[in-house]
């Protein structure tokens, strides 16, 4: 019968020795981990944490699964085989524990034997050599390829190391297992990296290995928490502690925690909650966000992995410390377009944390220049620009648009958007969306000069008030005319219409115009004939594809246009790069060398398609401007994919153009 | 009471006589050059004045609001109109860009005032007018001037032009921007403007830019050669009284919002029009 002897040559006594130091490594482990358990309960507490199918889900997609981790296919593999080795020895101990000590009931051999024996062993032997080969690639690349963006003390290599030489010497022991005991000879064949280790082993003294083994584990599991290495726990705790809140979706501010804490944003670092503490300290300074950060591609001061260090750094004292070391340039600088957080393994919430101390800075009059005046505008012509809401329809001139009532009988509310309504460039759009749900036969209706911004330009630069002011005067119109089915054609208003919207009383089903589109020409509602004559890619907006998720609809709307195959740019769908507009930053001026859109136009211009499709009114803008610039010869047409669509509509029929 | 007056332009000098004959009160003018707030209030002192007033151009926003601070006293920014009710001042000035007139009275009709130029005409006075005193200047406290690097002004300033005329993209180099952009916006006794992309391509300097992230103007002709029409080059000009669009591109943005519109290649239409002029 295959099996072991467990602590074979190994006396008593020094068995009472092993459990002794056992228990200190456990101690120093478990105070490591919980070091910081002042600075977590000196946050905010959380709202009671409710939904615990969604966070086990969760859990086991980004932990288990390592669904973020593997995004990165060369660092991700190795972390997975690290990830999956040190789990799979974890396993294999614990399973000779219940050996061990179930021994005591029923008698030695009870459990760890026969075929499950050799399963386990085998098991352990090909797990143990995945986790060899893993540690010694990262070491290489820590060494070698040293990642700019990924953080480096001695700590980290030292650490690798002794993993490594544990995992090393848990082979060494294994074959002078096999070595010292000849039952096992007959069997060993299922642990081929022991066998091979026992067969070039001189006849060791087994306690001494056993020993060295021992001491080196120990020491792995006392060392675990130290130098960030607590993320093995931290990052589980995050997970499961995160807002329930859609990506992108801030946390509405109520006029009751203003006037008790008289506090607007994030001030300082007093007002990061429970959660938020423990995601700063899960972050393992991978460097991931930094790497996809469209402001830091294009050499500007943001650095989202150095805002959490330097957050966390400054939670150490259990003070409250302003956040003015965030310098403004930094927090100005980032687009909103979640790069950062879709890749963050550990759940960071980068973007929430920015917009926290914009806040806090618009509250304070920090904000000046364009983004200020757009603001202006915003409160008193309720649309950034300034324009007269009188001017709301001009977009609809020839064609047969309806204004929405709560008696209209409509299919679906069409939400034209301020840029829909005054961008020229947006009015094509929307102009040709309205002539495609013509053709569909889809009843819809517009509220015209009823329609607000949503208020998304507001929150994302910072000033709260004049969002709420915003969503709660035109929750008030859509509750009015009993909305329920919105479509829009701007990423922007559907993540605040359909994300956002909800905490504060407005709760409708919303789409964007391609999926709903894509939908009716599925159905059959809407004929198209593909054309043949442009080749075409797509730029993925970030609040489309990455923010809410949609990257298929638009392509399926596309393919239902052209004949020939679409191009991919290097970075599609939710690792679109941003066009540089979002997060207020469509009303700022930067100067020309620090655009992303620059960057962008470079990878669309790549693909050699002569036509750019857009989902986004604020990357039609930022998209046709950066094409221009970089290819002023032979400039790609940009167009939304809504133009290509009605290009596609047989029947001239269309009566704008 | 007691008004000075920044007498920068004669309409602020109108306002004082609208507002002495409304009041009673007397006014002291004050000669705007160099002036700084600090040399303002040190006048009010001097002369016993209670309020101030100034036209609302940009050393007036400039200067006064920043006196109205350091007295303590009530700011009421581009007054359009001032008239007399139950013996108290109230005065109208627009609000919410412009969307509403509000008519406002202060504390003890004490303020400071920065008036409309375009609201109030020219002084009518049958005696000469008192001429503006000159004042000790007084720096502002914690600023040094180093030196003064003005570029040399040939043309009005952009958002004081009655005249604008922009370039876009097709004015290729800062010699040929110069020679057809700025050769009508000489013609025509105006300013020359750009878009961002002529900026950033270099043909034209910062200050030129006209847009959301530029100037903001509205001249009573505006001039749009070779530009398409973007929202945010809209944003800066949309306000302007008559617009006038060159493009060779008809469906071009930009004739959504003009008067006039020209379908032409300005490299053939500008110096065909300067010809003319």
């Amino acid at each position: 019968m295959p099996t072991r002897t467990i602590l074979l040559q190994i006396s008593t006594g020094q068995q009472w020795l092993f459990y002794g130091l056992a228990f200190v490594a456990l101690g120093v482990c478990g105070w490591g981990t919980l070091r910081r358990w002042k600075v977590w309960r000196g946050g905010k507490p959380l709202p009671p944490v409710k939904d615990w199918p969604a966070r086990i889900q969760q859990l086991g997609a980004d932990v288990l699964a390592q669904r973020k981790v593997r995004r990165r296919k060369l660092a991700g593999g190795l972390h997975a085989l690290i990830f999956y080795g040190f789990t799979a020895l974890f396993i294999g101990t614990t399973i000779v524990a219940i050996e061990h000590y179930g021994a005591l009931l029923f008698g030695e051999h009870w459990f760890y034997k026969g075929i499950f024996y050799l399963i386990v062993k085998a098991a352990l032997d090909v797990f143990g050599l995945g986790l060899l080969i893993a540690l010694v690639g990262m070491l290489v690349r820590r060494a070698v390829a040293r990642p700019e963006s990924l953080g480096h003390t001695a700590y980290d290599s030292w650490f690798l190391t002794l993993c490594l030489l544990a995992t090393i010497t848990g082979f060494v022991l294994e074959g002078a297992g096999i070595a010292a005991d000849p039952a096992r000879l007959a069997f060993a064949g299922f642990t081929p990296v022991g066998l091979g280790v026992s067969k070039v082993l001189p006849t060791g003294n087994y306690p001494v290995l056993w020993w060295t083994h021992t001491a080196l584990v120990l020491g792995v599991i006392a060392a675990l928490p130290y130098g960030k290495r607590h993320h093995l726990f931290l990052i589980p705790a995050s997970i499961a502690l995160e807002p329930m809140r859609p990506m992108g979706a801030l946390e509405p501010l109520s006029l009751e925690s203003i006037e008790k804490t008289g506090k607007i944003g994030l001030s300082d670092t007093g007002e990061l909650d429970l959660w938020q503490r423990l995601s700063l300290d899960a972050c393992m300074e991978c460097g991931r966000c930094t790497d996809v950060c469209p402001a830091h591609a294009v050499g500007k001061e943001l650095n989202p992995k150095a805002i959490v260090l330097d957050i966390r750094r400054n939670l150490t004292s259990g003070e409250p410390v302003a956040l003015d070391f965030l310098t403004d340039e930094a927090i100005w600088a980032c687009t909103n377009c979640h790069a950062c957080v879709t890749e963050c393994p550990a759940h960071i919430r980068h973007v929430d944390l920015i917009d926290g101390v914009r806040r806090h800075r618009v509250a304070e009059g920090r904000l000046s220049g364009s983004g200020a005046t757009m603001l202006r505008q915003l409160g008193s012509r309720e649309n950034p620009w300034g324009l007269p809401a009188s001017q709301r329809l001009d977009w609809a001139k020839g064609l047969d648009v309806q204004k929405a009532s709560a008696e209209d009988g409509r299919e679906v509310l069409f939400w034209v958007g301020c840029s829909g309504a005054f961008d020229p460039r947006a009015q094509k759009t929307v102009q040709a969306i309205a002539t495609l749900f013509e053709a569909a036969g889809v009843k819809f209706t517009v509220l015209g000069p009823k329609e607000r911004c949503t208020g998304d330009a507001a929150r994302r630069i910072g000033d709260e008030f004049l969002f709420q002011q915003l969503a709660e005067a035109n929750i008030q119109t859509l509750n009015g005319i009993g909305a329920k089915k919105i479509v829009t054609q701007c990423p922007h208003c559907l993540h605040t219409l359909k994300n956002e919207y909800g905490a504060l009383g407005g709760d409708y089903d919303v789409q964007h115009h391609t999926q709903f589109l894509s939908e009716l020409v599925t159905s059959g509602r809407l004929k198209l004939e593909q054309q043949e004559e442009t080749s075409v890619t797509y730029h993925d907006p970030c609040f489309l594809a990455r923010v809410n998720g949609e990257s298929d609809a638009p392509r399926r709307a596309i393919k239902s246009s052209i004949s020939l195959p679409m191009l991919e740019p290097e970075r599609s769908r939710e690792k679109t790069f941003c066009c540089g507009a979002g997060g207020g930053r469509m009303w700022m001026e930067e100067p020309p060398t620090q655009r992303p859109g620059k960057a962008r136009a470079e990878e669309l211009l790549a693909t050699g398609a002569s036509t750019v499709a857009v989902g986004c009114p604020f990357c039609k803008v930022m998209v046709s401007d950066s094409l221009a610039a970089a290819s002023p010869e032979n400039t790609p047409e940009v167009v939304d994919v809504a133009e290509l669509m009605l290009r596609a509509l047989p029947q001239k029929e269309t009566t704008h153009e | 009471m007691k008004l000075l007056v920044l007498a920068e332009v004669p309409q602020a000098v109108t306002f004082a006589q609208q507002w002495a004959s409304l009041t009673g009160g007397s006014y002291v003018l004050v000669q705007a050059k160099d002036i700084t707030a600090e040399m303002l209030v040190a006048a009010m002192k001097a002369h016993g004045c209670d309020a101030l007033a100034g036209a609302a151009t940009s050393l007036g926003r400039d200067a006064l609001a920043r006196a109205a601070a350091l007295l303590d006293l009530p700011m009421l920014s581009d007054v359009v109109k001032i008239e007399s009710t139950d013996n108290r001042l109230v005065l109208t000035r627009p609000m919410y860009a412009g969307n509403v007139l509000a008519r406002v009275r202060t504390l003890g009709d004490v303020a400071v005032y920065s008036v409309r130029v375009s609201a109030f005409g020219l002084p009518t006075s049958h005696s000469p007018l008192p001429t503006p005193l000159a004042l000790e200047p007084i720096p502002t406290p914690g600023v040094t001037v180093l030196s003064l690097d003005a570029p040399e002004q040939n043309r009005p300033e952009l958002t004081q032009a009655r005249v604008v005329v922009s370039g876009g993209r097709p004015t290729r180099d800062a010699e040929t921007f110069e020679k057809l952009i700025g050769g009508l916006a000489d013609k025509l006794g105006g300013a020359a403007g750009a878009t961002r992309a002529v900026v950033d391509d270099g043909i034209a300097p910062n200050e030129l830019q006209v847009g959301q992230t530029g100037k903001v103007v509205a001249p009573e002709l505006y001039i749009a050669a070779g530009v398409s029409g973007s929202i945010q080059h809209l944003a800066g000009m949309k306000d302007s009284k008559i617009i006038v669009a060159i493009n060779t591109d008809p469906d071009a943005a930009i004739f959504e919002v003009a008067d006039y519109g020209l379908v032409a290649d300005i490299h053939v239409a500008i110096p065909e029009l300067l010809e003319k002029l």
